[in-house]
């Protein structure tokens, strides 16, 4: 069976806007640990969350998330 | 100035006045600790003397500091209150990361005070009063409803201290709470099928040994839940 994870740009797009991540958690109204989590790829983050997250930095759900298969 | 939004400036009468309950309650904290410990010595000494049964006195021995911290943090509450616009969703939602840390705080503090509870209450438990049945039933059901409140409080989280608080659990805080809780639903059923063959061969351990399997059920998800919590996105 083949492991899928999702992968992100969340950092590259919050550090593009000048933010950290507790301004980006303060913004969208989560921990700042949640942000930190969803950027190591630790914690996936619901549909909701990450329509707010692209909302929030200005760009799409599709160029913020990817799917790494196990095989890359 | 901003339009719409409430001054939070105030008449020096105003200032004075919340100054002085200030000052009232400090005198209070520094004056009903002093009377609470004194209370506790002399309940204890008098169980040491026979004035009142020895396992009456260890088991109220503790209750003036419990009476006076409540009372500590009740009038702390009423006299060092935040602006009412605290409470609103924009302001809570800005403090999140402070208020899952308040409630790492209070759930460790929750740890350590059933801890003790449990300590003392599964050694009297341990040996029944048979003079004073009473005191036995008396000691077991405040270890049950102690750890009941607590148990509550770790499950329902922040939202456990007013309901606009639940905000205060987001994704990340209700994945970990459903993982530790998990965890410590097997840690239970494991530690309940154990103590089960223990208690049959040996009847007298009955009392600490449920203590004892009470506390695990509380403690042993509430810890879990906290570590997992703090290991959780360290770093910017």
């Amino acid at each position: 069976m083949i492991e899928r994870r999702l992968g992100n740009r969340l950092k590259e797009a919050r550090t593009r806007l000048g933010l950290t991540q507790t301004e980006l958690a303060e913004r969208i109204g989560v921990s700042r640990k949640t942000i930190n989590t969803v950027e190591n790829s630790v914690f996936v983050p619901s549909t909701t969350l990450a329509l707010m997250l692209a909302h929030t930095l200005e760009t799409t759900v599709e160029a913020l998330f990817y799917v790494i298969d196990g095989n890359d | 100035m901003q339009v719409g939004r409430r001054s939070f400036e105030r008449s020096d009468e105003e200032i004075i006045g919340q100054l002085k309950r200030n000052d009232r309650v400090s005198r209070f904290m520094i004056l009903g600790f002093l009377v609470s410990l004194v209370s506790s010595v002399v309940l204890f000494l008098m169980g040491r003397f026979g004035a009142i049964p020895p396992v009456v006195a260890e088991y109220l021995a503790a209750a003036p500091l419990i009476v006076w911290v409540l009372a500590t943090i009740f009038l702390f509450s009423r006299n060092f209150a935040p602006a009412p616009e605290a409470d609103e969703e924009r302001i809570l939602r800005k403090r999140i990361d402070a208020i899952q840390s308040v409630w790492r705080w209070i759930m460790l503090s929750s740890v350590f005070t059933t801890f003790v509870t449990t300590c003392t209450t599964s050694f009297a438990l341990g040996r029944p009063n048979i003079r004073y049945p009473l005191i036995t039933l008396f000691v077991g059901a405040s270890l049950a409803i102690v750890i009941l409140v607590y148990s509550l409080a770790a499950f329902y989280g922040p939202r456990y201290l007013g309901r606009k608080y639940r905000i205060a659990s987001d994704e990340l805080d209700q994945a970990l709470h459903a993982r530790a809780f998990k965890v410590g639903y097997l840690a239970m059923m494991i530690m309940a099928a154990g103590a089960l063959p223990a208690i049959l061969y040996r009847p007298a351990l009955t009392g600490p040994a449920l203590s004892w399997l009470l506390f695990a059920g509380f403690a042993i998800p509430t810890l879990y839940y906290v570590i997992l919590q703090w290991r959780a996105g360290s770093g910017d």
